[in-house]
C-alpha cells in the first residue's frame, strides 16, 4: 500500500529556498504518532525552535526525497482542532496560512492521523483540508489497525477528501516511502467531494462518519491489554498503591541513581581539569581556562545525568500510556492546589532539583498550569539546598532528643525547611491560580492513550533533543554567567596576579550589598556567599571557607566555628531560611528563561523569590535577634 | 435504574453525564458550557447524540474516564456535571455498549441528518443549572 496520488507526479519544483526544494509541515492530533513519524523521517537531523512570544516549540528538519533533493519538514505542535482560541493551534493555523514572520508558508502539509481512531481524526482532516494546501492524509498505525481487525479502503478515502492517503505505521516503517515519494512530488491542491460546515463540529463529525462509511471503515477492536492494564492501574485500592510505587521509583532514580553519577561525573571533570592545568603554564590564563570556563562547563555538565535520567524514566511513562493514568490518580489532589494531576510528577522531580523538573513540565499541556509549576517547583527542597542546611544546622543547633531516638532537634529542623517550601509552593500556586494564571477557561480534560511498548528509538531522541536543548539554551547562560563570577573574583589584579577574595570586585560587591542584607544579620562575608551562590547554592560553603582561610571541605567543624563567631544563631536561622525561598540558582533562571521563552516569567520568579526570601529573613532575625 | 438522581437536587430534571453511574451508557446531549469549551469536548470526541460509557473513576470518584467515539477522555466533575445525558433508545440495548462501531451501517442511521441527533438531545428546559 503506497500512495494513492489523486494527481501525477509532475518534473521537480524549480524553487529552492536557501537550499532546501520545499518545506513540508507535519500536523496531526495528539497520540496520532505524529512525532513518531517525524523522527522516523528525520531521525537525528533535527533541531528544535520556538515561534516568537509563545512558548509552542517546534521541531525542524531535513530530509530527501526520492530524487534526493532536501525538503524542510517542521513537526508543529499537536491539535485536535483548528481553533485561534488556543495557542498550539494559532500557532499551526498562523504556520500553515503563512502568517508566522520568522517562517515561510509550507508548500504542503502530511495530517497524520490514527487509523484506528478514524471518525474522529477526520473532523480535523475536513479543516486541514479546506485550508487549500496540497496535503497527504497518513493513516497511521496501520499495524494496529490490521492485527484488531479494523479495515479501510485507502482508495476510496483518497476519492472522497481529493488528496493522496498512505497508510503507514510510523513504528514499524511500514508505508513510509510513501510520505518521501509525497514530499519530492508536485501534488495538486486538495479537491474533495463535499466537505461540511466547519464551525459546526456536530456536522464536520457526522461527515467523518459517513466518509467512514464510504471507505468501508470498520473500527479495531479495543486492544484487550489496556482494558487489562486499565482495570489494574485504574483500581480503586491497587491504583494509588501502584501510583505510590512509581512515584517512589522516580524520585529514587533522580535522587539516588542521578546524584551519585553527577558527583562521579563532577570528579572526572575536575581530575581531566587538573591534568589540563598541569598542561597549561600556570598564569591568568590556566585560571581562566580552569577556574572559569572548565568550572563552568562542568557546572553545566553535572545536570546532564539526572537531566538524562530524568527524562529516561518520564519517556517510559509517557509513551506506555501511564503518565496519563497517573495523572488521573493525582488529580483529585492536585486540584486543591489548583492543578491538575500533570503536575505531580515535575513538582516531585523538583525535590532532587529544578532544572530537570522544569524540563519535565512540557508533558502539561495546560500552559497556565505548565507555567504555575514551573513558578513554584523552584521552592521544593532540592539536593544544592541539602548541604548548605546541613552545615548551618550542625554549626548552631545542638542535637538534642525531641522524641526519644526517633526525632533529634537537627532532623526536625531539616524536615520544617521541607515543610517552609513545600507550604511556600502550595501558597504560591493557589495564588497564581486563582490570579494571574487563572484558568476557568480550561479545566482538565485528557485522552488516554492505549498502551504502548516504548520504542528505545523514541526514547533515544527524546534523550538527545533534551540533552541538547538544555545545553544549547540554558548551557550557554550557565556558562556566561560562571565566566562573569570568575572574573569577579580574580580582578582587580595586583601586580599581574590575581587578589586575595577579600580585595576582588566580588568582595567589592560584598561590601556595597552589606547596608541591605546588614538587617537580616549578614555581613560582607555572607554577602560574598550569596553573590557566588548564584552558580549553584552550595558554593557558598566553598566561598566562605575561602574568606575565613579554611578548607571547608576537609575542617567542616572549623568553618561552623568560625561561623558562631561572626554570626548570631537568629541571622543563622534567617540565612537557612533566605536559603529556602531565594532562586539562588542560575541554572533554573537559565532553564525558565528556555522553557517559557522569555525573560518575562523568569524575572518575576526571581523577583517573587528573592523578595520573599528577604522578607522571611528579615523577620526571622528581627523577631529573634 | 441507569441514572443516580439522589446526587441531583429535583426528581425529573435533566440527568448530566456525572449522574451516571460507573459502567453505565447513555446517549449525551448539550452542555451547559461556554462555547470554546463544548468545542474542546466535541474535539476529545463528546459529540452529542454519540454514546458514552462511564469506564472508571479516579480515587474519590474524580477525575472520571469516559469512553466516547472510540477513545478514554478523563474529565472533572465541574465538566461532567454540565453535560446532559439521555438513556440510550432500548433498540441499540448491549450492543452498542462500548460505542466501538462508529462507521457500520447501524451508524449511518445514527447520522441521518439532523433531525435523527435532535431527536436524540434532551430538552432543555432546565438551562442554567
Amino acid at each position: 500500500m503506497g500512495v494513492i496520488a489523486n494527481a501525477s507526479c509532475h518534473a521537480p519544483k524549480a524553487g529552492v529556498r536557501e537550499g532546501v526544494a520545499r518545506t513540508v509541515a507535519v500536523v496531526g492530533p495528539p497520540n496520532s504518532g505524529k512525532t513518531t513519524l517525524f523522527n522516523r523521517l528525520t531521525g537525528l537531523r533535527q533541531k528544535v525552535g520556538n515561534f516568537p512570544g509563545v512558548t509552542v516549540e517546534h521541531h525542524l528538519g531535513v530530509v530527501r526525497d526520492e530524487h534526493g533533493r532536501e525538503v524542510a519538514l517542521v513537526d508543529l505542535p499537536g491539535v485536535y482542532s483548528l481553533n485561534p482560541k488556543s495557542e498550539d493551534e494559532r500557532v499551526t493555523i498562523d504556520v500553515l496560512t503563512g502568517r508566522m514572520p520568522s517562517m515561510t508558508q509550507p508548500d504542503a502539509i502530511v495530517l497524520v492521523v490514527d487509523s484506528t481512531n478514524l471518525n474522529r481524526h477526520l473532523v480535523l482532516a475536513a479543516r486541514v483540508i479546506a485550508l487549500g494546501l496540497p496535503t497527504l492524509v497518513v493513516l497511521n498505525m496501520a499495524d494496529e489497525l490490521r492485527k484488531q481487525g479494523g479495515h479501510i479502503e485507502p482508495l476510496e478515502l483518497a476519492r472522497h477528501l481529493g488528496t493522496p492517503v498512505a497508510l503507514v505505521s510510523a513504528t514499524t516503517g511500514e508505508g513510509i516511502e510513501a510520505v518521501t515519494r509525497f514530499m519530492g512530488a508536485d501534488v495538486a491542491r486538495p479537491n474533495p467531494l463535499d466537505l461540511p460546515v466547519l464551525q459546526d463540529t456536530r456536522g464536520c463529525r457526522e461527515w467523518a462518519a459517513k466518509i467512514g462509511v464510504n471507505a468501508s471503515y470498520r473500527k479495531p477492536a479495543t486492544p484487550v491489554w489496556t482494558e487489562r492494564l486499565d482495570s489494574l492501574f485504574l483500581h480503586k485500592v491497587l491504583g494509588p498503591v501502584i501510583f505510590a510505587a512509581v512515584v517512589v521509583m522516580v524520585f529514587q532514580t533522580i535522587f539516588a541513581v542521578g546524584q551519585p553519577l553527577s558527583e562521579m561525573f563532577q570528579e572526572l571533570l575536575d581530575f581531566t581539569g587538573n591534568r589540563v592545568a598541569a598542561w597549561l603554564p600556570s598564569g591568568l590564563l590556566e585560571s581562566l581556562i580552569i577556574n572559569g570556563l572548565w568550572n563552568g562547563v562542568g557546572s553545566v555538565l553535572v545536570f546532564l545525568p539526572q537531566i538524562l535520567l530524568l527524562f529516561l524514566v518520564i519517556g517510559v511513562l509517557e509513551d506506555s500510556g501511564y503518565l496519563a493514568r497517573a495523572a488521573v490518580i493525582a488529580d483529585r489532589t492536585m486540584a486543591r492546589v489548583g492543578l491538575n494531576g500533570k503536575c505531580f510528577i515535575p513538582l516531585l522531580s523538583a525535590y532532587a532539583c529544578a532544572v530537570p523538573a522544569i524540563m519535565a513540565t512540557r508533558t502539561i499541556e495546560n500552559k497556565r498550569d505548565r507555567i504555575a509549576t514551573i513558578m513554584i517547583a523552584p521552592f521544593m527542597t532540592c539536593s544544592a539546598r541539602l548541604p548548605v542546611y546541613t552545615m548551618f544546622i550542625a554549626a548552631f543547633l545542638p542535637n538534642k532528643a525531641l522524641l526519644g531516638p526517633f526525632l533529634g532537634t537537627r532532623a526536625a529542623a531539616m524536615l520544617g525547611l521541607y515543610a517552609l517550601g513545600f507550604v511556600v509552593a502550595v501558597v504560591t500556586a493557589r495564588v497564581l491560580k486563582s490570579s494571574v494564571l487563572k484558568s476557568k477557561d480550561a479545566p482538565f480534560m485528557m485522552e488516554m492513550p492505549p498502551y504502548r511498548w516504548p520504542t528505545l528509538r523514541s526514547l533515544g531522541l527524546r534523550l538527545v533533543d533534551r540533552g541538547k536543548a538544555f545545553l544549547v539554551r540554558a548551557g550557554t547562560v550557565i556558562l556566561a554567567v560562571s565566566v562573569i563570577l570568575w572574573v569577579l573574583t580574580n580582578f582587580p589584579m595586583h601586580n599581574g596576579q590575581p587578589p586575595e577574595i577579600q580585595d576582588s570586585l566580588v568582595a567589592k560587591m560584598g561590601h556595597l550589598i552589606e547596608p541591605a542584607i546588614a538587617p537580616l544579620g549578614f555581613d560582607w562575608k555572607i554577602g560574598v556567599g550569596l553573590v557566588s551562590s548564584m552558580a549553584a547554592r552550595e558554593v557558598i560553603i566553598a566561598t566562605l571557607g575561602t574568606l575565613y582561610g579554611i578548607d571547608a571541605e576537609s575542617n567542616d567543624i572549623d568553618l561552623q566555628a568560625a561561623l558562631r563567631q561572626d554570626m548570631t544563631p537568629a541571622a543563622a536561622l534567617a540565612l537557612v531560611v533566605f536559603f529556602a525561598f531565594a532562586m539562588q540558582c542560575m541554572s533554573t533562571i537559565a532553564v525558565v528563561r528556555r522553557e517559557t521563552n522569555s525573560w518575562k516569567w523568569p524575572a518575576l520568579q526571581f523577583a517573587y523569590m528573592t523578595g520573599l526570601a528577604y522578607a522571611a529573613a528579615l523577620v526571622v532575625n528581627q523577631a529573634l535577634g | 435504574m441507569i441514572f443516580n438522581f439522589a446526587r441531583k437536587s429535583a426528581p425529573g430534571s435533566t440527568a448530566s453525564l456525572f449522574d451516571l453511574e460507573e459502567g453505565r451508557t447513555a446517549i449525551l446531549g448539550d452542555f451547559d458550557l461556554p462555547e470554546h469549551l463544548a468545542d474542546q469536548l466535541m474535539n476529545l470526541g463528546f459529540v452529542p447524540g454519540l454514546e458514552v460509557k462511564v469506564t472508571r473513576s479516579g480515587p474519590g470518584g474524580d477525575p472520571r474516564i469516559y469512553r466516547v467515539d472510540g477513545t478514554e477522555v478523563a474529565l472533572r466533575r465541574e465538566l461532567a456535571e454540565r453535560m446532559r445525558v439521555s438513556q440510550p433508545p432500548a433498540s441499540s440495548g448491549v450492543a452498542l455498549e462500548c460505542g466501538d462501531r462508529m462507521a457500520t451501517p447501524v451508524e449511518t442511521r445514527r447520522y441521518a441528518g439532523p433531525e435523527g441527533i435532535s431527536a436524540l438531545t434532551p430538552k432543555l428546559e432546565e438551562a442554567g443549572d
